[in-house]
């Protein structure tokens, strides 16, 4: 004879973790918007942007706040920039990858039959892939570029919110929704537009920050392994990859990328658990990364 | 079970065979000229050449045909850069991934365990096992492994940084690697005890009289223990990500740094070789793992039987 | 008179909620002693708080005698050593309370190798022998299977050989039988009572159950929202049925047995008040029937009936003790 103190559904308190992660993704994305402010990315300052030995400048130099990188380039300018690249990548290919997905996932689990078959064995394939091999594979045939990146993100990232969204028809399909629907005669498509497809909302809008903090991640990654975006582009995977030479004398160009990397993806991700704290019945997604 | 060997090895078989055709079908169909691609700056009558020898205009179904039966004779193709066979290559690489992909599995599996194991059974743990999963979520694996490059090899000056391969040289990325996976086991380790700890049959063996070292080595930790396992085979196609990166920055002389290097020098060969074979080790662990966990949760015999 | 179990101004806290007030119980050696009660009406609270298997959030006070030796102020290896070797403990659903990952015969087995210092094989040997004594055949092949492997019977004996193992003078079992179907009922409580009779163990049995109250019980006690209303032998409570909550329940038993099957069990007008009711008077004289205004201000405390000892006696809580003695409608 439990008794749960329950809040009525209007007032339900917005929870900490999306205050504090929405806040520090606005921040980020101001950040990213206000780049040009920060002057030009790709102006290597050969003369004073390196100090006598040739050396990038520290954080707190004259003219540099977050100093200057091996080629003497503004650091604020291309974690600004870098911003751009992730946040622009984790938009859409969230897009895409959760479009793709859902896609297969309403087909195989609205039409059934064959078509499920192929569809959920390719998501199995899709899901055990090495992922880092198999972008690899994908850098070596498409050329390099922003575009590169999303297509090998939507390509990899497909498979999980198809899984979802197939068990989520299933359930909806349990209890009946299709089966009504279409017995008034309505048309697939318009069984899966109207009474489907809003019953799925929320739990792709719990998904989708998750998403993003995994394709920034990935896009990182990838560009670090000189299989995303590609200089003289700023992304803060290649900014890490290109100050790696220079690491010991100059940490801040590990430092400053990294910590916007861990700033936003943690800010994703609590984004993404305090939308799952407003729907509670959806705590089985789980955190997903690359 | 031996049937079920059976049906597994033959879905595993099924899974490969699908790589190995999307593997063909990308490298034959939408790269377009794969003669240029091996010598970007031949002249046409060189090009002409290479692609007669290789077949490259030989209808599709027979390249397919040639591929799979070199396939099945483990010839992965020739590198076009170091003009040798793509399996030689792998081969003299393969034992050092393995040496970090077991140490990194090592390392997250102890490591993710201790401290779920300490969550569970500690509630201000839990706490902190929260906020270092959330902070090593939210680090890439490149980056980590970079922070403590930095941190043990430069600044402390106790890891070598130069590369290669070492029992020294062994330690950080095998560290990188594992705590890249630590956050998933510690959350699972710390739920599974969790429950297991307010479940009924640890209320049985109180009613014993056991002591509480006994009940959690001998009934928690061996019920935490088959989802671990579970989470060990899931996770792999990650794991083996992290492995390609770890190597990266490193200097690891393993596969990955092999895939890595040939996609600098767009040596497309190679990347796939080990892309198949990378899927197939996947493929192939997941089946011992199936098996183990057969073997620990006596249960899941049963079920799928 | 010897006492198995003996508990004496026991209660016990969920936080600041009182689920069982004040609760006196004894059970005599090889006897069986059924506590009923509808459900939330604290019995297996008694039964864990007796056993000293309460979760951590509970709190318990009173005392607790198992074969004449405190319990209740007793912790870590000291309460150890009497858990398992002098109280056995039997749950409800025997497959969540076996470990689903080692055999049954090593979980009988553990027991033997920690409190009487065996070998693993000394021990596997005697688990062997514990399942034999509660009447599974081919002990030795069922010691090596796992508890899905069992039926639902078997597991409940695997139970039963469990709090058994140690020839404990006291078992307390939390509805052994509800989850049973009526067959295997009833072989588990003809089981009980002849091992209960032959090794001289006193049995502490928990259940809503009133037809299994009638087979297995040498002694009854009636709890109602945390308080035992009547305590006494068997005979005496179902013939005498002093208690007017005593008499609801037994009625619906009646009903029941003339009625169709799969009717509610027990059905008295209105509701056990919950845990954070403040309560005067007599807890149950919301629902009585014959409640006065006597009623709704004092407490009744219990009085002694038909003699000290013997079968006729007993206890009873109730102000109109008497008024009615037989009445049965
Ligand atoms: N772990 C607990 N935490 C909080 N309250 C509890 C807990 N266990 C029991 N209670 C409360 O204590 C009261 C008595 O519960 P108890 O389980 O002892 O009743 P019961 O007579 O065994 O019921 P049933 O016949 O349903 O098993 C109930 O109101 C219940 O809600
Ligand atoms: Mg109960």
């Amino acid at each position: 004879m439990s008794k749960k103190r329950e809040r009525p559904a209007g007032r339900r308190r917005i929870p900490p973790t999306l205050v504090v992660g929405g806040t520090i993704l606005v921040l980020v994305m101001a950040f990213a918007l206000a780049a040009p402010l920060f002057g030009n990315p790709l102006h290597e300052n050969l003369t004073n942007g390196l100090s006598v030995t040739g050396m990038p400048l520290g954080p707190f130099s004259k003219g540099y706040v977050l100093g200057t990188d091996t080629l003497g380039r503004s650091m604020l300018s291309r974690l600004a920039y870098g911003a751009r690249t992730s946040l622009f990548v984790a938009f859409v290919s969230n897009i895409t990858s959760i479009g793709v997905g859902t896609i297969f996932g309403l087909v195989a689990g609205f039409y059934r039959g064959f078509a499920e078959t192929v569809v959920m064995r390719f998501t199995d394939i899709g899901l055990a892939l090495p992922y880092v091999l198999a972008a690899l594979v994908l850098a070596t045939i498409l050329p390099s570029g922003i575009t590169r990146v999303i297509i090998i993100i939507t390509a990899l990232f497909w498979a999980y919110p198809a899984r979802l969204v197939y068990g989520e028809v299933l359930r909806l399909r349990g209890r009946g929704f299709v089966e009504a629907s279409v017995a008034s005669g309505a048309s697939g498509r318009s069984t899966i537009r109207s009474h489907l497809f809003p019953h799925l909302m929320p739990m792709l809008v719990t998904y989708s920050p998750l998403n993003a903090a995994s394709a920034i991640f990935f896009e990182a990654t990838l560009s670090y392994l000189g299989a995303g975006v590609n200089p003289p582009t700023a992304s803060w995977g290649n900014m890490i990859s290109d100050g790696q030479s220079a690491l010991s004398i100059a940490p801040h160009l590990l430092y400053e990328p990294g910590l916007m990397l861990l700033v936003t993806t943690a800010a994703f991700l609590l984004v993404g658990e305090g939308l799952k704290v407003l729907n509670p019945d959806l705590t089985r997604l789980s955190w997903l990364g690359a | 079970m031996a049937r079920r060997l059976i049906v597994r090895l033959f879905q595993g078989a099924l899974t490969i065979f699908g790589v190995a055709v999307l593997t063909f079908l990308l490298e034959f169909i939408i790269p377009g000229n794969t003669a240029h691609a091996i010598a970007p700056r031949a002249t046409a009558a060189t090009l002409r050449e290479i692609t007669k020898t290789l077949h490259l205009n030989a209808p599709l179904w027979v390249q397919f045909g040639d591929y799979m039966k070199g396939l099945l004779h483990g010839n992965l193709g020739e590198s076009y850069v170091q003009r040798e066979p793509v399996s030689t290559l792998i081969g003299q690489r393969l034992p050092a991934t393995a040496l970090l992909a077991g140490a990194g599995v090592l390392v997250e599996v102890v490591v993710g365990g201790t401290l779920g194991i300490a969550a569970g059974l500690k509630r201000w743990m839990s706490r902190g096992v929260n906020a270092i999963s959330l902070t090593f979520l939210s680090i890439p694996t490149f980056v980590l492994g970079l922070f403590l490059l930095l941190i043990f090899g430069f600044d402390l000056n106790i890891a070598p940084v130069t590369g290669g391969m070492s029992f020294g040289a062994l330690i950080l990325p095998a560290l990188t690697l594992g705590l890249g996976g630590v956050p998933w086991y510690a959350q699972l380790v710390r739920d599974q005890v969790a429950e297991s700890l307010s479940s009924s049959y640890v209320r049985t063996a109180i009613a014993k009289g056991l002591p509480d070292r006994w009940i959690i080595v001998r009934h928690v930790l061996r019920n935490a223990f088959s989802p671990a396992l579970t989470m060990v085979g899931m996770d792999l196609g990650i794991f083996i990500s992290g492995v390609v990166v770890v190597e990266t920055v490193f200097g690891w002389p393993g596969l990955g740094q092999l895939a890595v290097q040939s996609l600098d020098s767009l040596d497309r060969p190679v990347v796939m070789g080990v892309a198949l074979v990378g899927a197939t080790g996947v493929v192939v662990m997941n089946i011992v793992v199936d098996f183990l966990r057969m073997y620990v949760d006596p249960r899941t015999k049963l079920a799928t039987a | 008179m010897t006492l198995a179990l003996s508990v004496d101004g026991l209660s016990v806290w969920y936080g600041e909620e009182r689920a069982v007030h004040s609760v006196a119980l004894e059970v005599p050696v090889g006897k069986v002693l059924a506590l009923i009660g509808e459900t939330g009406s604290g019995k297996s609270s008694v039964a864990l708080a007796a056993a000293r298997l309460l979760p951590p959030r509970a709190r318990m006070e009173g005392r607790v005698l198992v074969a004449g030796e405190e319990m209740s102020a007793l912790s870590g290896a000291q309460l150890r050593r009497l858990r398992g070797e002098k109280v056995g403990f039997v749950t409800q659903d025997a497959l969540a309370g076996l470990n689903p990952v080692m055999r049954v015969g090593r979980q009988i087995a553990e027991v033997f190798q920690f409190h009487r210092n065996l070998n693993r094989r000394e021990s596997a040997a005697r688990a062997v022998e514990s399942i034999e004594q509660v009447r599974i055949p081919e002990p030795a092949a069922v010691a090596r299977l796992y508890p899905h492997q069992l039926s639902g019977g078997m597991r409940q004996r695997i139970m039963i050989a469990i709090a058994l193992a140690l020839r404990p003078p006291v078992v307390i079992a939390d509805e052994p039988t509800t989850a049973l179907d009526v067959s295997t009922q009833a072989d588990i409580l003809r089981l009980v009572r002849e091992l209960c009779a032959e090794l001289g163990t006193g049995i502490l049995w928990i259940t809503h159950d009133m037809g299994v109250v009638a087979e297995v019980a040498d002694l009854v006690a009636v709890m109602y929202a945390g308080r035992i209303v009547e305590h006494g032998h068997a005979a005496s409570v179902f013939d005498r049925q002093q208690h007017p909550y005593t008499r609801a329940l037994l009625r619906t038993l009646h009903d029941m047995r003339a009625g169709q099957p799969g009717d509610p069990l027990f059905q008295i007008e209105g509701q056990p008040p919950s845990l954070n009711t403040v309560i005067t008077g007599c807890p149950f004289h919301p629902r009585c029937p014959m409640a006065t205004s006597l009623c709704a201000t004092e407490e009744p405390v219990s009085q002694r009936f038909g003699g000290l000892e013997g079968t006729e006696s007993g206890l009873v809580a109730c102000h109109h003790l008497g008024d009615q003695a037989g009445a049965m409608t």
